[in-house]
Formats: C-alpha cells, sequence, structure tokens
C-alpha cells in the first residue's frame, strides 16, 4: 500500500475509532508558508506559491516529527481574503493593501444590511440578494475574479500533489457544505445587530435562516453529487463560531444553530462523505448532541476551549481533531507543548484522536513547537 | 425590586427603555434609575456566572444599558454620575477587530465605569499616553489574533518604560488569549469573556 493509501485507511479507523495509536494532521492556512520565508501579503498575492512552499515545509517538519498523517485547512491555492470574505459575507483586509505586509488577513465585520432587508433575501433568494448587496460591497470583484480564475486553473494539480505527499485531505473544498446561516448573517448583519433581531423578532430571523438554508442545501445536493464516488474527497467543513455554545442563549442555539448544523452535517454524511465539525469557540454545554449525528460519520474539530475531557465522556465513540491552543504553538516552549499533547492523550486516550492544533495552527507558531505537537503524538505511549 | 431592575435583569428590550421615558416624565431623579440599571447589571452578571445567561445575553444587557443611558443623558448634570474607576481600554496594534472591545467597553460603563476608548490597531505609547492623561488605574487591552501577542508584550513593556506599571493592572482578552499569553507578555490577568473583565476591573480598583 502507499503512504497515501496507508493514511487514508488510518483516518477511516480513527473515525470509526479502530485506530490504536493517536492520527497528526497538520492545518494552517498560512504557517507553512510563512515559516518558509514569504510575507503574508506574498502569501495572498501569490496563494499558489504559498500552497507549494506549505507542501514543501510538511514535507520537510514530517521526517523530523515522526510523521504527518493527515492535513486539515491547508492552502490550496484559493486566495484566502477571496475565501473568507465569501465564508463571512463580510469585508476582509488585505495584507499588503489594507493592513502591513506581515498582518494577517482580518475581517472587518459592520452592518451592511438592515432587518427590514430578510424580506427582501426571502423574496429575490440569498444568491441574488448577495450578489447586488454584499459581494461588491465587501470585495473588489476584478480581483475575486482574478483569484477564483487561479483557483480553478490550479487546484486539481494542488490537490493531486497533497496525495503523491500521502496526505488525504480531511476537509476538502471539492466537498461543498451547506452551514449554518446564522453565521452569514452575523457577518452581513453585525453579530450585536443580529442577535438584538433573535431578542426582538426570532420568528423572522427563523424564516430568513429557513430560506437561505433551502436554496444552499439545494445547491450543495448538487455540488455533492459530483463529487460523490470520488474517494479522495473525503469529507466537508461546517463551521461555527459565532454560533458556539458559550456564545449564544440555549434557545437561539436550539432554533437558529443545532438544526442546521445537523442536517448540513447529515447532508455530507448521506452523500457518503464524512462532516468535518468546525468548532471554534467553547461548546461544552451542547456537546452532547452531536451523538445525534451517525457514529463513524463525522469529526468534532475543537479549538481548545471546549473540554475534550467531558466530551470523550459524553461521546465515548466520536472521533477529535484537535486542540492544541494557538497561545501555547505561538508563545509556549517545545516542552509545554509536547506536555499538553501527551496529557490529552493519556486523558481521552488514542482510540479516535487526531492531533492537530485548536482552529489551525497560527501564522505566529514556530517551528519548534510543530515538530513538538506531532512528535508527542508519535512518541506517546 | 424595582421595574427598571427587573427589566433590565430580564432583557425586556421594549419594556426597560418604555418605562425609563415613563418615570422620567413621572420626575424621578435620572441617578436614581441609573443606579437600579446597575442593579440590574449585577443581577444579569450573577446569572451569568450561574450558566442562565450566556454572552448574548452579555451583549444586549450592555445594548439596552447604552439605550437607557441615551435617555438619561439630557437628564443628567456634569458631576452626576460617580464613577467606581476609570479604565483605558483598545484593541493593540495591528488588530482591527473591535466587536469584544465594544462589548466588554458597554459592560464597563453599565457596570460603573468610566471608560476611556482608543479604538482599533492602538500603537503602544498611545495606551500609556492616554493612561498619563486620565489617571487610570486599568488598561484592558483587546487582542483577537495570535500573531499580535508581541504587540500585548510590547504595550506591557511601554508601560514598564513609563514607569506606570506599578500604578497601572494591566488585564488582557479576546479569543486566543490564556494563562500562556499573561506569562508571555507579563500583564497581570486574563479574561475569556466580558463578565470577567468586569470583574477584573473590580478587583483592579479595591
Amino acid at each position: 500500500m502507499s503512504k497515501y493509501d496507508d493514511n487514508y485507511q488510518l483516518l477511516i479507523d480513527a473515525i470509526n475509532f479502530k485506530n490504536k495509536r493517536p492520527l497528526t494532521s497538520f492545518s494552517g492556512p498560512a504557517v507553512g508558508a510563512i515559516l518558509s520565508g514569504m510575507t503574508i501579503a506574498e502569501l495572498v498575492a501569490d496563494p499558489v506559491k504559498g500552497t507549494y512552499k506549505t507542501i514543501d515545509f510538511i514535507h520537510e517538519i514530517d521526517d523530523e516529527c515522526g510523521g504527518i498523517n493527515l492535513v486539515n485547512s491547508i492552502p490550496t491555492g484559493l486566495n484566502m481574503v477571496v475565501q473568507i470574505s465569501m465564508l463571512w459575507y463580510s469585508k476582509v483586509l488585505i495584507p499588503g493593501i489594507d493592513i502591513g505586509e506581515n498582518t494577517v488577513w482580518q475581517v472587518q465585520e459592520k452592518k451592511l444590511i438592515d432587518s427590514d432587508q430578510y424580506d427582501e433575501i426571502i423574496k429575490e433568494g440569498f444568491g441574488n440578494f448577495a450578489k447586488k448587496n454584499i459581494i461588491p460591497n465587501i470585495i473588489d470583484i476584478d480581483y475575486m475574479n482574478k483569484y477564483l480564475k487561479i483557483f480553478a486553473e490550479s487546484q486539481e494539480t494542488i490537490f493531486n500533489k497533497y496525495k503523491d505527499m500521502g496526505y488525504p485531505i480531511t476537509q476538502d473544498f471539492r466537498c461543498p457544505t451547506t452551514m449554518i446561516p446564522f453565521e452569514w448573517l452575523s457577518g452581513m448583519r453585525s453579530m450585536s445587530e443580529l442577535l438584538l433581531d433573535c431578542y426582538t423578532q426570532l420568528d423572522k430571523v427563523k424564516e430568513v435562516c429557513d430560506a437561505i438554508f433551502e436554496e444552499k442545501y439545494a445547491e450543495t445536493e448538487a455540488g455533492l453529487e459530483k463529487v460523490k464516488t470520488n474517494r479522495d474527497v473525503v469529507g466537508a467543513w461546517t463551521g461555527g463560531w459565532r454560533t458556539a455554545s458559550a456564545m449564544v442563549s440555549p434557545k437561539i442555539w436550539d432554533t437558529l444553530v443545532w438544526p442546521y448544523m445537523k442536517k448540513s452535517a447529515e447532508q455530507v454524511i448521506h452523500a457518503g462523505k464524512i462532516s468535518v465539525l468546525h468548532l471554534d469557540q467553547n461548546w461544552n454545554r451542547d456537546i452532547e448532541r452531536f451523538g445525534e449525528l451517525e457514529e463513524g460519520k463525522y469529526i468534532l474539530n475543537t479549538d481548545g476551549m471546549t473540554d475534550l475531557r467531558a466530551a470523550r465522556k459524553k461521546l465515548p465513540k466520536t472521533c477529535f481533531m484537535g486542540d492544541v491552543p494557538a497561545t501555547l504553538l505561538t508563545a509556549g516552549t517545545p516542552e509545554q507543548v509536547y506536555d499538553y499533547v501527551t496529557r490529552l492523550i493519556d486523558d481521552i486516550g488514542p482510540e479516535g484522536l487526531i492531533v492537530t492544533a485548536g482552529c489551525d495552527i497560527p501564522e505566529s507558531a514556530t517551528r519548534e513547537n510543530i515538530v513538538a505537537m506531532f512528535k508527542a503524538a508519535n512518541e506517546w505511549s | 425590586m424595582s421595574n427598571i431592575t427587573t427589566y433590565l435583569a430580564e432583557l425586556k428590550m421594549e419594556e426597560l427603555p418604555q418605562e425609563v421615558e415613563k418615570e422620567l416624565a413621572a420626575g424621578k431623579d435620572p441617578k436614581e434609575i441609573l443606579a437600579e440599571c446597575q442593579e440590574g447589571m449585577v443581577i444579569v452578571g450573577e446569572k451569568f456566572a450561574n450558566e442562565e445567561y450566556y454572552v448574548s445575553d452579555l451583549i444586549m444587557s450592555g445594548v439596552l444599558f447604552k439605550e437607557v443611558a441615551a435617555l438619561l443623558e439630557p437628564h443628567l448634570k456634569q458631576g452626576d454620575v460617580e464613577y467606581k474607576g476609570k479604565v483605558v481600554l483598545g484593541t493593540v496594534e495591528n488588530d482591527v477587530h473591535d466587536i469584544g472591545k465594544d462589548i466588554v467597553g458597554n459592560m464597563l460603563k453599565a457596570s460603573g465605569f468610566e471608560v476611556v476608548d482608543l479604538g482599533v490597531d492602538v500603537p503602544p505609547q498611545k495606551f500609556v499616553d492616554a493612561l498619563k492623561e486620565s489617571d487610570a488605574k486599568v488598561l484592558a487591552l483587546s487582542c483577537l489574533l495570535a500573531s499580535c501577542y508581541d504587540s500585548i508584550l510590547a504595550t506591557v513593556n511601554a508601560v514598564k518604560d513609563s514607569g506606570l506599571r506599578d500604578q497601572v493592572k494591566i488585564v488582557i482578552g479576546g479569543g486566543p488569549v490564556d494563562e500562556t499569553i499573561v506569562d508571555y507578555s507579563g500583564a497581570d490577568a486574563y479574561g475569556v469573556n466580558a463578565q470577567d473583565a468586569v470583574d477584573l476591573c473590580e478587583g483592579a480598583i479595591k
């Protein structure tokens, strides 16, 4: 079997709780290129070069740390400003243009729509509404199209390169996902304004969320059909950050978060793919609800703020991916990182565990700390 | 418990402003209304600590308080409002995120602090200048980016270099901030949410 096939099988084993050792996954859209000498502005301006720099970086540290099995949230030739603009529906400041060349891209969230425009979304359809009222206000269309073209031309070669290097990609842009409308509305309305709507007109917010979800669900369905039989397209990303349990009240979570998150995950699962639930922030209160999803078909990717020890007791057979904090990877020592990972594996066991950074490896992480994170997993006994 | 305290504690978005307007029209002392609101904020903090309320509820309590403060402002004379203490607040250099900072600012104001809000992407020297000018005893730094830990460090060092470090408590907050960053930067403490920020500032002025 090839390295890719070995790692692919290990991933399937981990999701099904059959692995005996913890797996390792490299995640991070920028750090590999930055530690290879590119500035953040250069990475944004030339995402394809940044991707190949990242692939070389992963290959270099693979030997040094005793092996990397998987990759997750890695660059694939898509400009990060374009990607995040479309993910948040907010303006993203461009390194080297709007902000310093070594300052990371940042979402500048501000109110783009009023609550009385919810009816327009419902009437016109979300895609049409966004094309007219949101996208031109958050990104230069020529800039976006230029980078989408580059991505379209380069992505297949890049995905093949990751495969040739032996790394299955756990969450893959080729695998579409429907997501949680609350996150997009938060970007368009601003979080405070959206929350105010939730307290004053919850039914209307629910109505607009339903309309957005239904439209996106149909688009996703068509996209999933195209990748259904492609074994290398392993899974899809459904992310939550503003929708974390610590952020919103149980009423909002039960009404505007979980129903959509669950349906989004189930849609991916029904297409024979793995749902990778990227959970930033603290999800302790509701973590048990993820047990409603089909066992062995999803991964919970947490960032260090959710208590994985408590989660393991509630979800004894769920695959976790995480959760070394950004703080440790940036400002900690290799010894601290090594200890953190060792304790994590000791406490929750190696089965169903993929060791990686919480969220992503930050661009400010040190090489030594990244190596220590993977080394600890590989040397655990 | 007064209606105003109850309405704020229970986040009654429509009833509270109506009640404030009604009581103002009836001639109630605006300082008393303010005190009742602050009492309501204490209850919000308790509910948050007991996990009856979550961050969204804290945000809404801040929004409500801001609305009430705007209604009271024309009725208050200079010197009417007594502050618990003064806090200089801002997002550190190279970081333009303002949501967390604004939530903390609202919560601090609602809890009786005077807040000197310097905005986002604030250079270390600007924090120092504001501390000198305002004589604040608390510096609250917001940071949402792992790449900006050095900005926290530089700000703490600038405060040290200015000779103010012994007189000022420095608290930090934001998504990717924890004890590791307190140790790294030499700040005094960190908070994971806006209520923590209020508690830390209360502790700092005691």
